[in-house]
């Protein structure tokens, strides 16, 4: 057959090309629905015998069909020109993975007898099911992305979708030691997905492991932005085709300002955090005594969970009495790897990504330097405005922080500490307000003038594109040099020689109206439903939720089923942010066309 | 030709000579003006025993005579003197007559034996007399202390230090109070009524005297005139966009010098003092009405005699319009049982708090509504409609006010209907809503037991004390338009939208940037001083203090628990929250206007990520 003919063959099969491609697209995401609920099924209830041989059956059957499926698509691949290689290699590559499978994995649902050491068959074939539907629902997720949808719209209803799917999984019998009832299930999940750590339950005591996994991949999906984690996850495994428009969303999304950087930008972030997150998790493990735990897979877990949570600005912990336990407490280097930890992850992928572009920088040149002999090349504004103010305040806030907590308490709660300990638990709580929320101190029992500090140290939070809430460090500070500005008589707000737009100034002032504004309704109702407690306590729970800072007066767990609802929704809004939550519903632009006469506000 | 010569060189040598005489007799007729006032004050204040009436008398005669031979050698020059416009020579010949008019009632006072009203209050006439001449001489001389670069709001900081300061003086004075009164006690009552407040940590009644209550009213008068022309000048100025210059112009003329320079400044210079004498003049008249109608309604036997039944209504007429809140009903309540009165003085305090813009748009309104109806029975003519149109401030406050008061109304109905309105009957109850519903953006007064409110009808009553009256009225806080615009503003944002577009007009940058600085500086400084209260006061629940810090920071005066249960300090603290409050806001607005950069560079802007 000549290329002529080849090709006539080809344009004569692509309408049927595409139906069976699209057909084998639609029956893997059913198949991968169907899978989700059985596994869920699975692992949330217990199982007699009969019911592990159906599942047993039903994992056959998904393994099956799945190598048909991808043989077919691998068939399909061969004789397309429009799809990457990088994705006709993933594909390959997930055949071969199916296909080792059924050579691992015999007919009578017993593992060869080389691998007969792994547990169970379920916990090896289930997670690379669960990961080769996840790639699949990947792919398919960015074209779901239609640029007529509000993208606020989806954040806020991704979240909703994510906190719902954490309370079903947290219900499932499997999860919990003792039954949970439905709101406080569902506050432990939003509380995990917003990375806010307040609790009304016991993690360590109330959870099994798989409650505690559940967590921890909450934690790790809210910590990163359910979008930026889609966002990735699409562009990796979808190749090129993703319309202008689509980018323009996942701009919005990534809060990123340049466009072609977007993608780059995910993977990058992705990349940092799981660097950050081992690294961390390693620190914490050579850290904490051996003593604590009763076996090594106790002391991993409590690492890993304790470097995700820490970094994510979640504050669980999965430990009986948290890090208030006297060898965590007393532990001034354990203490500092997380405050570390906590600023990190609060610091922004931003700023982040500005780091790793300047060390790049510097080690090209240094390379350059002693290996080409050239000179060093200097990149202008390399540390772009929002990274030098996201730096300055941050570093301010921490050391006001510190030295706050540190003179407001030292004959108050840090009494039982030695000088450094003092020091580096000021440092922590410093850290930890802005909004990790890890308590190494009783903050019931905090002075007052350490309490203003908290509260609004906690309102402040993290820096934009974090894993941290509150108002945002950039929003504090133009707040705070605006008022400078006016005083001293400047016509604009000009920071480190950027003018900044009139645009900016309205928006970080609608976010601090708005969060007062909700914090204050959320007050008035908690103190509606729960008038036992006292203003202070009420006001201070209502700070950490929003913020989702997670520190508390203790107060969680007394708080009646109105008030634990009224705080859900506030952690959702404070994850989200409160100005995306609001025009996910009401977003509407007015025409750019018409321009109204200025007119000046009497006071 | 030569006579003009000669004219001409007289003039160039008489005309120093007359501004030195001026200057000079100016300063003089200043400070004997203090003395004057001093004595009068410490004759009021002090003297119960009438020994040495005589002395006072020649003290008085003394004055008087000084005056007339100075005013005489003005009066003389002022002939010749062209530097002074003629309503000024004017008003010094009347004041020069008014004192001869003193000196015949002192010296000759044997011959109207018979008139014994005029034999026995001769103090009567002096006292507004030298009250008059101070006052032209306080004009006349306060440019010397405002200095050209003193600013607007260093002129309201000290008008409000100044008034508090006599007012403290005032309220010490033994002939004010029946027992005495402490000094911090004082000056927080002063400061107060200045400021509009209305806290008292004192039995307003019972404490003071007939003479210190006089002190109180004149204190809440002049500081509810001060916000109003103040607030409304300054705002005009702002919003029309006058500039730098044009409004040091203004000013000055506003203290009575440098007419010279400002001809063409002829016609805002007439607005400005146009304004003034309409803020005054409506003022005077709600105030009038108000008293009046509380006098009607006001029972007859309640009261020991007609006097004071008078007096109570112009009191309360003025302590609800300037939305200070300051009552003479022992405690604290006004007269519970009759609803009707709680009814005018919930219009009063809403006219006053609404911003004079509104009345006198309002006023105009039935002004011409009158003559039209005048015009219609006696000429026969036709009605006329004038093009009203209300600016966007206006409608914003007038909107931002209305759907406040309908919220708060629900929200009384639904937290208080059957808590601390549950014992009147339904009208009563509808009053009441209505009264409670509007008393916490600015005025003060409450006709429930503050400490039997619900948690959360208090901690709205925070928000709606901190959101306050509209601009250029006599209630405090950060003002309607501002939380409008604040409001608005997150809607704007959520929405998508670049720039804030209210009754289509797009809200300038200028103004944005300003009501962000307001809205956060009022947070910080209420936040400091509840801070400092509760450092001063730790025992008290922190749901008062910061109800206290709240009310007094933002002058509506409502507290939760008896003001005068907190420690010296804290009232102190108090003291400068509501100074600080009522002084503060408005520096905001003006401070700033004075010291515009000349920077001519162009810096590139930045968008900020949140």
């Amino acid at each position: 057959m000549d290329k002529k003919h080849y090709q006539q063959f080809l344009d004569w099969t692509l309408f049927y090309r595409k139906r069976i491609s699209e057909s084998i697209s639609g029956f893997i995401l059913y198949l991968g629905i169907v899978f989700f609920f059985v596994f869920v099924y699975d692992l949330g209830f217990a199982q007699n015998i009969q019911g592990e041989q159906y599942l047993r059956n039903f994992y056959r059957v998904v393994k099956w069909s799945l190598t048909l499926f991808f043989l077919g698509r691998n068939i399909l691949n061969i004789f397309n020109d429009s799809k990457s290689l990088r994705i006709k290699i993933l594909d390959f590559f997930i055949l071969l993975i199916l296909v080792f499978l059924t050579q691992l994995y015999s007919l009578e649902g017993t593992f060869n007898e080389y691998l007969s050491f792994l547990p169970s068959y379920k916990y090896f074939i289930t997670p690379i099911f669960s990961l080769i539907f996840f790639i699949e629902f990947s792919r398919n997720a960015v074209s779901y992305y239609s640029p007529r949808l509000n993208p606020a719209l989806i954040l806020v209803l991704s979240f909703v979708l994510i906190v719902f799917i954490g309370t079903i999984l947290l219900s499932l019998p499997n999860s919990a030691i003792r039954p949970l009832s439905f709101i406080d299930t569902l506050f432990t999940a939003t509380g995990a997905v917003c990375v806010t750590g307040l609790t009304v339950i016991d993690i360590s005591q109330d959870l099994t492991l798989l409650g505690q996994l559940v967590i921890l991949i909450l934690i790790q999906i809210g910590g990163l932005g359910i979008m930026t984690f889609a966002s990735f996850i699409g562009f990796m495994f979808s190749g090129t085709n993703v319309s202008f428009q689509q980018r323009l969303l996942l701009r919005e999304i990534a809060n990123s300002q340049r466009m072609n950087d977007v993608i780059s930008a995910v993977y990058k972030i992705i990349a940092m955090m799981l660097v950050i997150e081992i690294l961390g998790a390693l620190m914490i493990y050579q850290l904490v005594p051996q003593t604590m735990f009763d076996n090594q897979f106790d002391q991993i877990f409590f690492s890993i969970f304790h470097s995700v949570s820490a970094f994510c600005n979640s504050g669980f912990s999965n430990y009986p009495e948290g890090l208030q336990h006297v060898d965590l407490r007393f532990n001034p280097f354990f203490l500092l790897s997380m405050s570390f930890l906590i600023v990190l992850g609060g610091i922004g992928f931003p700023i982040m990504l500005n780091f790793y572009e300047y060390i790049q920088l510097q080690v090209k040149n240094i390379w350059n330097y002693f290996v080409h002999k050239k000179r060093f090349v200097h990149v202008p504004y390399l540390f772009n405005l929002n990274s030098r103010i996201i730096l300055i305040v941050t570093g301010v806030l921490l050391v006001v922080g510190t030295l706050g907590v540190f003179v407001f308490e030292y004959n108050g709660v840090l009494r039982e500490f030695n000088f450094f300990e003092k020091v580096v638990v000021s440092f922590f709580t410093s850290a930890t307000t802005r909004t990790a929320g890890f308590s190494v101190i009783d903050f019931s029992a905090v002075h007052f003038p350490t309490y203003i500090l908290v509260v609004l140290l906690m309102w402040i939070g993290a820096s934009p594109g974090s894993t941290g809430g509150g108002i945002k460090t950039t929003t504090f500070a133009i707040m705070v040099l605006n008022f400078f500005t006016l005083s001293k008589g400047e016509n604009y707000l000009i920071i480190q020689n950027r003018r900044i737009t009139p645009y900016s100034i309205n928006k970080s002032f609608a976010i601090v109206t708005l969060s007062l504004l909700l914090i204050g309704l959320a007050v008035s109702m908690i103190s509606y439903f729960d008038p036992q407690f006292s203003l202070e306590q009420i006001v201070f729970e209502s700070f950490s939720a929003f913020s989702t800072a997670g520190l508390t007066q203790g107060i969680t767990k007394g708080l009646s089923g109105d008030s634990k609802l009224v705080l859900i929704v506030l952690m959702l809004i404070g994850r989200v942010g409160a100005i995306v939550f609001l025009s996910a519903f009401i977003r509407n632009p007015r025409s750019q066309l018409v321009k109204y006469p200025q007119q000046e506000i009497q006071f | 030709m030569n006579v003009i010569n000669t004219y001409q060189k007289v003039q160039d040598w008489i005309q120093p000579i007359c501004r030195i005489v001026v200057k000079v007799s100016d300063r003089i007729l200043f400070f004997l003006g203090i003395i004057a006032i001093l004595g009068v004050i410490y004759d009021i204040g002090f003297e119960d025993s009438g020994d040495d009436v005589e002395e006072f008398r020649s003290f008085y005669l003394l004055y008087i005579i000084a005056c007339l031979i100075i005013g005489a050698i003005r009066i003389f020059f002022n002939i010749f003197y062209l530097g002074k416009p003629l309503r000024q020579k004017i008003i010094e010949f009347v004041l020069l007559v008014l004192f001869a008019g003193g000196y015949e009632l002192l010296t000759q006072r044997q011959n109207w034996q018979g008139i014994s009203f005029l034999y026995e209050s001769y103090i009567y006439y002096i006292y507004p007399v030298f009250f008059l001449a101070f006052l032209y001489s306080i004009s006349k001389n306060i440019a010397s202390f405002y200095s050209k670069k003193a600013n607007a709001s260093f002129l309201l900081f000290s008008t409000f230090f100044l008034l508090s300061g006599l007012g403290t003086v005032g309220l010490l004075l033994p002939k004010s109070t029946h027992d005495g009164i402490g000094f911090i006690d004082a000056l927080l009552t002063s400061v107060s009524a200045v400021c509009t407040t209305g806290l008292t940590v004192v039995d307003t009644s019972s404490t003071f005297t007939g003479f210190g209550l006089w002190i109180i009213m004149l204190l809440m008068q002049f500081g509810g005139l001060g916000v109003m022309t103040f607030a409304g000048i300054l705002g005009r100025m702002f919003s029309s966009g006058i500039s730098f210059q044009q409004q040091m112009l203004l000013q000055d003329t506003i203290m009575g010098e440098k007419m010279s320079e400002i001809i063409d400044l002829g016609d805002k210079l007439s607005e400005v003092m146009g304004t003034i004498y309409k803020i005054v003049f409506v003022t005077l008249l709600v105030e009038g009405i108000g008293a009046f109608c509380l006098y009607l309604i006001s029972l007859e036997y309640a009261f020991d005699s007609a006097w004071d039944r008078i007096f109570f209504s112009l009191f309360h007429s003025i302590s609800s319009f300037c939305n200070v809140g300051i009552t003479l009903s022992s405690d604290g309540r006004i007269i519970e049982t009759n609803h009707w009165y709680q009814l005018i003085i919930a219009f009063l305090y809403i006219i006053g708090g609404i911003g004079f813009p509104i009345v006198f748009a309002f006023y105009s309104q039935i002004k011409n509504f009158i003559r039209n109806i005048y015009n219609k029975i006696f000429l026969r003519q036709h009605y006329s409609f004038p093009a009203h149109s209300f600016g966007v401030n206006p409608k914003i406050a007038l909107w931002t006010t209305f759907i406040l008061t309908v919220l708060s109304a629900v929200v009384i109905v639904l937290l208080e209907w059957n808590n601390t309105l549950v014992q009147e009957t339904f009208i009563e109850k509808i009053i009441g809503v209505f009264f409670l519903a509007t008393t916490p953006r600015g005025a003060g007064i409450t006709i429930v037991d503050m400490e039997l409110i619900t948690y959360p009808t208090a901690l709205f009553y925070m928000l709606m004390m901190w959101i306050g009256a509209s601009p250029a009225g006599t209630g405090g806080g950060i003002k309607t338009t501002t939380f409008a615009v604040a409001f608005l503003n997150v809607w704007n944002i959520a929405k998508g939208n670049e720039t804030l577009v209210i009754f289509g007009r797009e809200v300038g940058a200028e103004s944005m940037k300003r009501i962000y600085a307001v809205l956060s500086i009022s947070i910080v400084l209420m936040g400091v001083f509840t801070f400092l209260v509760y450092s001063f006061d730790g025992e008290l629940a922190l749901m008062n203090i910061v109800f206290e810090v709240f009310s007094a920071f933002n002058n509506c005066g409502l507290s939760l628990i008896n003001t005068a249960s907190f420690s010296p300090e804290s009232k102190v603290v108090l003291t400068i929250a509501m100074f600080g409050g009522r002084v503060g806001s408005l520096t905001l607005f003006t401070a700033f206007l004075y010291k515009r950069s000349k920077k001519k560079l162009k810096y590139p802007s930045q968008e900020i990520i949140f």
